[in-house]
């Protein structure tokens, strides 16, 4: 289970900084692919760790991408409030904390809304501290819709791939 | 305090989250003159990574490089003193053998004093997407960079140099937010700032035209050879379109820019030799008032 999500975390950081930071499709569409490690650490994941390892693993991107500290804040905040939103969002059965939460283990409907959740939060904050005002609001708000979805599209894709062969 | 211990150790997760938090938003706002720590690390770390994953992408852009490099080159050809014809050879005038040899002289000796010099550099890292767009070149301050250096692509003016390390640097892109040239239209010399407003990286905005001025669509934009940093006339776009706001006696230009940001892979680093004398000149001027 360490060893997995140590490699996840390997996995998504290469993938981030050598081409996801290169797709510049219309110079708006950004994706976060690499907050999937985030969302797919384990529900029972003591807080202190997943805060700790969303905040090595923002700073680490934007020391690639010349962000200073804005990934890094972003995902601290989804892996701060991740336990909150896995408790809100309904279950047709119990959830069991000792698992992860991915499209296997929790169904198609609970695991898009999730996924669409901490990624929508996720980027808000980032955009909004990109800026860091609010003149440009309708603009900011425009590239959070759309680079949400693309980093949602991914995420699901990702998964589906998975998905499939473990059936 | 056994009851305020309980109490931080109970909500541990908040304090933890509230303490980074803390940190990372103290980067983000120290980020406007990036604090020392984190542009070293960015550009030495990041350096060394993407200078050895951009040699393999830069093979693939080789022809396109190439091609823009061609270009520049007829476009430097075209300038030198060569290229141009010498009418005064060609004239049936008796006295023209004398005078001819005096004006040669007149024009050109003036104008030999090199101002500028130039030193060529790779794109390692770019970015077009963000609001505040920085690029990462190959060399640094062992190379002679320094901070404030202007940074010219083969399609005109591109950047200035932000922040430097041993062996790389950093440039604020023209498609920064917080970017602000002096700039000029070709036709008038007229002066206006060039700035960007985060929308389309292939669109500025050119600030403080008076409207009383003419100006066209298809205008030439350049800069002003009043900052420093560049030198004059150096190409940085050209009007897309312009509009006037009632009670605003200003443009609003926008100007379509020469250099395709998305496309940036060789570039070349502008030395200003003249920069410290112009500057405590400057300096003078103010202490005196």
């Amino acid at each position: 289970m360490i060893t997995k999500n140590i490699l996840r975390f390997i996995f998504v950081l290469v993938l981030q900084i050598l081409i996801f930071n290169n797709i510049q499709l219309s110079g708006y569409i950004n994706p976060h692919f690499y907050i999937l490690f985030i969302l797919l650490l384990p529900i029972k994941t003591p807080a202190w760790l997943s805060m700790l390892s969303a905040f090595i693993l923002g700073s680490i991107i934007d020391i690639f991408s010349l962000s200073p500290g804005l990934h890094a804040s972003a995902s601290v905040l989804i892996a701060f409030i991740r336990p909150t939103i896995i408790s809100l969002i309904k279950t047709n059965s119990e959830v069991k904390p000792e698992i992860t939460p991915n499209l296997n283990n929790m169904g198609f409907r609970w695991f898009t809304s999730y996924v669409f959740l901490l990624i929508f939060i996720h980027h808000t904050i980032y955009f909004i501290l990109e800026v860091f005002s609010f003149r440009h609001i309708f603009d900011t708000f425009y590239h959070i819709i759309i680079s949400s979805f693309a980093t949602f599209v991914l995420i699901i894709l990702s998964q589906l791939f998975i998905y499939k062969r473990n059936t | 305090m056994l009851n305020l211990l309980t109490f931080l150790w109970k909500h541990y997760a908040f304090f933890l989250f509230l303490f980074l938090e803390i940190i990372t938003l103290g980067m983000v706002v120290s980020s406007g003159h990036q604090s020392a720590i984190f542009s070293y690390a960015s550009n030495q770390v990041g350096g060394q990574v993407f200078s050895s994953t951009e040699s393999i992408k830069h093979y693939f852009s080789l022809d396109e490089a190439n091609k823009q490099l061609q270009k520049e080159n007829n476009y430097l050809r075209s300038k030198i003193k060569e290229s141009y014809l010498d009418r005064s050879q060609g004239i049936f005038d008796d006295n023209a053998s004398h005078i001819d040899s005096l004006s040669d002289n007149a024009v050109f000796s003036d104008t030999l004093a090199p101002a500028f010099d130039y030193l060529s550099a790779k794109v390692i890292s770019n970015s077009v997407h963000k609001k505040k767009n920085f690029f990462m070149l190959n060399k640094g301050r062992r190379q002679g960079i320094r901070e404030n250096m202007g940074v010219i692509g083969p399609q005109g003016g591109v950047g200035i140099v932000h922040s430097v390390s041993d062996d790389f640097c950093t440039a604020i892109s023209l498609i920064n937010i917080n970017t602000h040239i002096s700039a000029k239209l070709l036709s008038n010399q007229e002066l206006g700032s060039l700035s960007w407003d985060g929308k389309d990286p292939k669109i500025a905005q050119l600030n403080s035209i008076e409207t009383y001025i003419p100006i066209k669509i298809g205008d030439t934009v350049v800069s002003s050879g009043y900052s420093h940093v560049f030198p004059e006339s150096i190409l940085l776009g050209t009007i897309q379109d312009f509009g006037k706001t009632a009670g605003d006696n200003t443009y609003h230009i926008n100007i379509k820019l020469s250099t395709n940001f998305s496309a940036l892979s060789y570039v070349t680093v502008v030395r200003n030799i003249y920069l410290n004398e112009q500057l405590s000149l400057n300096k003078k001027e103010e202490d005196k008032k």
